[in-house]
C-alpha cells in the first residue's frame, strides 16, 4: 500500500503567493496571501526557486479558499 | 526531523496492509454508492465525491472509515488498499494519513470497507485557515478486490477540518 501524503515546497508566485504550498500527484494548493494578481492571470513562479511554468488547475480544488496550479519545469 | 518523522511513520510512504476491526463511528463513515450522485456534494465538490460527516479537529487523532459495501459482488472483498493519496490542499495545511504503529491503514475484517486515521502537523494545527467554516480537504481511496479478475476502484471522499 502507498500512502502518499504529498509534500510542502516553497512556492513564490509575484503578486499571489509567498510561503509553503502543497503538492501531490503534479498539483500545488495553496491558500493566496499576496494581492495584485488574479489566479487565471499567473504563468509561471518559482518552486523551490526554480522557475515553473503553471497553469490553473480546475475543478480539482474542493475549497474555495485554495488555489490549485499545475506545474512544469520552465 | 526528516529521518525521524520517517521513523514516526508519519510522513507515508510504502506501508504493509493490515485487517482490523473498524471502530470508525457511523458519523466518521462515508459509504461509495453503487450509482454515485449525479450532482456535486455542495460548492466546488467533484462530482461523485463523497463527505464524512464528522468535521476534524486539527488536534484530533482519530479514525475514518470508507466502506465500499454497495460497490462489491456478493462474497467479493476488499483485497489490498493499493494507494491513498492526500490531496495537493491537505498537504499544504500539514493533513495527514497517520501510518504510526497502532494507526496504519486498515481493511475491516468483513472485507468491505477500509480504515484510515488522520492527523494535523502540530506546526499547522493553529492555523488560521481552520477556524470559521475550516477547510474541506479531499483524499482519493484506490482499493482492488478478491476478484478473478480483480476489480479496482478509486473514490474521493471530504474531509472538513475545522476548529471545534
Amino acid at each position: 500500500m502507498i500512502v502518499d501524503n504529498g509534500r510542502r515546497r516553497q512556492l513564490v508566485v509575484a503578486g499571489l503567493f509567498d510561503g509553503l504550498a502543497g503538492e501531490s500527484e503534479g498539483l500545488l494548493s495553496f491558500i493566496p496571501n499576496r494581492t495584485g494578481k488574479r489566479p487565471v492571470d499567473v504563468r509561471a513562479g518559482l518552486l523551490d526557486g526554480e522557475p515553473v511554468f503553471l497553469e490553473l488547475a480546475t475543478g480539482t480544488t474542493v475549497d474555495p479558499s485554495f488555489v490549485t496550479f499545475r506545474y512544469r519545469s520552465a | 526531523m526528516l529521518t525521524a518523522l520517517l521513523l514516526l511513520g508519519v510522513l507515508g510512504g510504502e506501508v504493509d496492509v493490515g485487517t482490523g476491526p473498524i471502530i470508525a463511528p457511523p458519523a466518521s463513515t462515508v459509504a461509495a454508492l453503487s450509482v454515485p450522485a449525479a450532482s456535486a456534494v455542495g460548492n466546488d465538490i467533484p462530482l461523485g465525491a463523497y463527505q464524512w460527516a464528522r468535521p476534524l479537529d486539527p488536534a484530533d487523532r482519530a479514525p475514518y472509515a470508507f466502506s465500499f459495501a454497495q460497490l462489491l459482488a456478493p462474497g467479493e472483498e476488499i483485497a489490498d488498499i493499493v494507494r491513498l493519496t492526500m490531496s495537493a490542499a491537505g498537504a499544504a495545511l500539514g493533513l495527514e494519513i497517520d501510518t504510526s504503529p497502532g494507526r496504519i491503514p486498515i481493511i475491516g475484517e468483513d472485507g468491505n470497507a477500509v480504515q484510515v486515521w488522520f492527523r494535523v502537523d502540530e506546526a499547522f494545527q493553529e492555523n488560521a485557515a481552520f477556524t470559521g467554516a475550516g477547510v474541506r480537504i479531499p483524499i482519493a481511496f484506490l482499493v482492488e478486490t478478491n476478484s478473478s479478475p480483480f476489480k479496482r476502484y478509486e473514490r474521493t471522499a471530504v474531509l472538513t477540518v475545522r476548529q471545534q
